[in-house]
């Protein structure tokens, strides 16, 4: 034992002295040394001494596993204090993994039947910590009778021992239930405290043992309504509150027996109200109390207004001064913001008060309260609040707080302005640590909102003079550039205060997010299309956009240097084409990361079928229908004449085409007729997946100062062809160059029969009324072979 | 103040008295501020048996500090709380040599 022996105190005095971790383990090296010999030597007198120093030794981190079988011998003698050390040392030293500690069972068993109290105290004691299966099995009936005998101090001790038991052999539960109902009839707090822990443990492990105690529900109320009304008793009150220790158990066997049960939760109903509104909660005991009541009023089926009781009593923690409740009602409140939202709204104001804890676990929970307390009639209040926290908040929340508040903008925006303020603002603010699609689901929402572009767009100029190093903000702001450019050079824009921006000012921001290092590949790729762009929308000559795109036709970035190369023929061979490629982006499909530019390019092959009209086409995919029209694929009649395909192979062997079957090579047109102005040409189309097929568009021009009217064509075919004529695009050309007619013929010719083509043409021109009848010659003969 | 740390399954609840900490890990099943009342419990108990209670307290006096804990405490559930019942046996066991303690402590109360 340490006080009467002096050595002991002289070894922590000694351990205590050392300056050094080696010198610490130099004096406790020598101090084993000697514990071992006197183990060897088997001194009875001080190996309580002896294993004492071991155990403070193991304590401080250093093997004694030498000391175990000192610790049997030690149990196994008659003296007391031997007894305890050797006890303690079981406890501390023992345990399943070691075969030794199936020695100790006859030795438990010895003390448990002798009926000394401390003795079977301590004996139960060790058992409940270190009682491994066979050990339970075999000390089972001991402790059942131990259950049963009058003097508390070890009965309290054998109700928890049975517990362990019960965790370690389920089967026992048989065994241990009978007593249990018996046992709550006691009026010592200690054993009703084992008590109550007995009957939980044995409803958590087993359904059945759960409906056989929900009939002592009322008794378990009776105890806590006396509990809690009793006036000051000098035994169990702590700080005011009776014995809060049993209250707390006893609310939360009452949570246990309640949870999806009516009747049960009946009968708690008034009691929890009581305790609720009665304890003192100027201390933390109250507090705990209360907490605890909380809980069981959120986890069984209680009455409304018990329940929001309950989230006012969280409501209230949040005010407390002590941040330990706070962090308590945050994390339960977090956890009935789903069932009962309303009722956790009310609190919203406080919640958002807390925002500003300094410590970080109390900011992050508000911040995930708050986030989850959003909804569409307090979403701007809210929205401003989250903002303003975004900005002052710690670098490892702003991730969170970032994508939180763009998921919450997308679920309640109110305006479509608004959703794209706020998402800028998040961006402007915390651009590093948005997620990565943010950038694509901004681009849509810009591209849907037509009526913002020209607000958007000068919004973001502005922001991106500012500042170029937010990655997100600069492709976002690059992409806008480029699509409405035109807009942000008209100069009003009756949202924001004009401004003037010169063409000069936009190249050089563009240019400067070229060159800049803090840019990403992908925002330089972003700003040299966004560039290509503007040689379109802007008024000026090009001349610059040109050098710019040219410089980078070297650039070592693979993925730059592309772009740059085919921008650069664009420029060079394709200009005609240019304004047409170039044309605004039509609205993109939300379906995730496909609506990026770059997915979008490796759809484009199978976008070459669609019978689209070419201008809304998206320009990646132009720009693919063009290298393979160079191939020589089909798909050419449904491009406006100005496309018409001019083969040249040289963008063919630069570039990677998908691997297609050499398509047929295209028919040339054909013009068929011509009078005053007014022309009729056919253009030809074999399918190569349907051979017999042959599809001629007729388009009526008109280049004349009058307008032709009523214009109706039809066509005959010899027998052997069958012929579908498809409904005309209109009836009308505008004079000078005006919308012109085309009209689809569907020609099957299975046997390859020689094509011969009637037409009779009739309209209005010139207030004249024409007739024309004629047959095609010159038809080519790649159209019917 | 006291402090909890959240580790996956179980949490830490410690308590700061002058040199002294005193750390318990619970599982989820606990709330914090029961156990702060344990805590406070416990330390009023060591403050009643050594009066004044210090770190060196407990270095030199482990082995009573164990029956202490063991008296209120059985494989993580609570026995007993009343300040008396917990030291009773305590002060049974020593009583014969108070002579020694008394030595060490001069402010030792009579029982």
């Amino acid at each position: 034992m340490v006080a009467p022996s002096l050595k002991l105190q002289d070894l922590i005095e000694e351990i205590r002295g050392a300056k050094t971790q080696a010198q610490e383990r130099e004096v406790i090296q020598k101090e084993c040394a000697h514990i071992r010999a006197s183990f060897r030597d088997g001194d009875p007198v001080h190996r309580h001494r002896q294993l004492a120093k071991l155990l403070y030794v193991h304590m401080l981190g250093y093997p004694a596993h030498f000391g175990q079988m000192e610790c049997l011998k030690l149990i196994a003698s008659s003296r007391f204090t031997d007894k305890r050390v050797g006890y303690l040392g079981a406890m501390l030293l023992l345990d399943e993994r070691h075969d030794a500690h199936l020695l100790i069972t006859n030795s438990i068993k010895n003390d448990l039947s002798q009926g000394i109290q401390p003795v079977q105290g301590l004996a139960l004691c060790t058992l409940s910590t270190m009682g491994s299966a066979e050990m339970c099995r075999d000390l089972a009936p001991e402790v059942e009778k131990l259950l049963l005998q009058p003097s508390p101090y070890v009965r309290k001790k054998a109700i928890l021992t049975a517990v362990h038991m019960i965790r370690k052999v389920p089967e026992l539960s048989s065994v241990f239930l009978p007593p249990c109902v018996h046992l709550l009839h006691e009026r010592h707090h200690g054993i009703l405290l084992g008590t109550i822990t007995l009957i939980t443990e044995l409803c958590e492990r087993s359904p059945a043992a759960l409906r056989h105690f929900r009939k002592v529900v009322p008794q378990l109320v009776q105890i806590l309504r006396t509990l809690v009304t009793t006036g000051y008793s000098t035994e169990h009150s702590i700080s005011g509150v009776s014995d809060p220790f049993l209250q707390v158990q006893i609310l939360r066997l009452l949570r246990i027996l309640g949870r999806n049960h009516e009747e049960s939760s009946e009968t708690m109903n008034d009691l929890l109200a009581q305790v609720a509104t009665n304890t003192d909660t100027s201390r933390n005991a109250g507090n705990a109390v209360l907490f605890e009541t909380v809980l069981t009023i959120m986890d069984i089926r209680s009455a409304a207004g018990l329940r929001v009781l309950a989230v006012n009593i969280l409501g209230r923690f949040l005010l407390n001064s002590d941040r330990n409740i706070r962090y308590v009602a945050l994390t339960s409140l977090l956890r009935l913001v789903q069932s009962d939202h309303s009722a956790v709204q009310r609190h919203r104001p406080t919640v958002v008060d807390c925002l500003q804890e300094t410590d970080a676990s109390l900011s992050r929970r508000a911040l995930e309260l708050s986030l989850a307390l959003v909804n569409s009639s307090n979403v701007r209040a809210m929205m401003q609040e989250l903002q303003a926290f975004l900005e002052s908040c710690p670098p490892d929340l702003r991730a969170d707080c970032a994508s939180g508040i763009l998921l919450a903008a997308e679920r309640f925006a109110p305006t479509k302005r608004w959703h794209i303020d706020t998402i800028l603002h998040v961006l402007t603010t915390a651009g590093t640590h948005v997620r990565d699609d943010a950038v694509a689901n901004l681009i849509q929402l810009i591209g849907g909102a037509q009526e913002l572009h020209a607000y958007s767009v000068r919004r973001l100029y502005n922001a991106l003079a500012e500042d170029i190093s937010q990655q997100p903000l600069v492709q976002v702001a690059a992409w806008c550039i480029g699509e409405y450019g035109d807009l942000l050079l008209e100069g009003n824009c009756e949202e924001i205060e004009p401004l003037q921006v010169d063409e000069e000012e936009v190249l050089a921001l563009l240019e400067k997010v070229l060159q800049s290092h803090m840019s990403l590949p992908a925002t330089r790729g972003y700003a040299l299309t966004a560039l290509m762009k503007l040689s379109t929308r802007l008024q000026g000559d090009n001349n610059r956009i040109r050098q710019v795109v040219s410089i980078y036709r070297s650039c070592l970035d693979v993925e730059l240097q592309q772009r740059a190369v085919e921008y650069d023929t664009l420029f060079r061979k394709y200009d005609h084409m240019r304004a047409a490629i170039l044309e605004k982006m039509p609205l993109v499909e939300r379906d995730g990361p496909q609506a990026d530019e770059e997915a979008k390019e490796s759809k484009a092959a199978a976008q070459l079928s669609e019978a689209a009209p070419a201008p809304t086409e998206p320009q990646a995919s132009q720009l693919l229908d063009l290298l393979d029209l160079l191939d020589g694929a089909s798909g050419d009649a449904q491009h406006p004449p100005p496309l018409d395909p001019s083969p040249g192979g040289a963008l063919v062997y630069l570039l990677d085409l998908p691997c297609a079957p050499p398509p047929p090579a295209p028919i040339p047109d054909l013009k068929v007729f011509e009078r005053e102005g007014v022309q009729l040409n056919l253009s030809f189309i074999r399918p190569p997946e349907n051979p017999a097929l042959l599809l001629i568009t007729a388009t009526a021009t008109n280049s004349s100062e009058g307008d032709v009217t009523d214009f109706i064509c039809q066509a005959a075919v010899p027998k052997s062809l069958q012929l579908q004529l498809q409904a005309p695009s209109g009836n009308t050309v505008p004079a000078r160059g005006g919308l012109p007619i085309t009209q689809l013929f569907r020609i099957l010719n299975p046997n390859k029969a020689p094509l011969r083509l009637k037409l009779r043409l009739t309209y209005n021109h010139f207030h004249q009324s024409v007739q024309e009848i004629f047959e095609v010659n010159n038809l080519p003969v790649e159209s019917w072979q | 103040m006291f402090t909890c740390i959240m580790n996956c399954d179980f949490k830490l609840i410690y308590q700061q008295y002058a040199a002294l900490f005193i750390v318990v890990g619970v599982d989820d099943t606990e709330t914090e501020m029961a156990i702060y009342e344990f805590i406070h419990n416990f330390v009023e108990v060591l403050d009643e048996y050594f009066s004044r209670v210090s770190e060196l307290d407990k270095m030199f006096n482990l082995d009573k500090v164990h029956i202490i804990l063991d008296e209120i405490v059985l494989n993580g559930c609570i026995v007993e709380t009343n300040r008396e019942r917990i030291l009773a046996p305590l002060l049974i066991l020593y009583v014969g040599r108070s002579l020694e303690v008394r030595s060490l402590r001069p402010a030792w109360p009579t029982w």
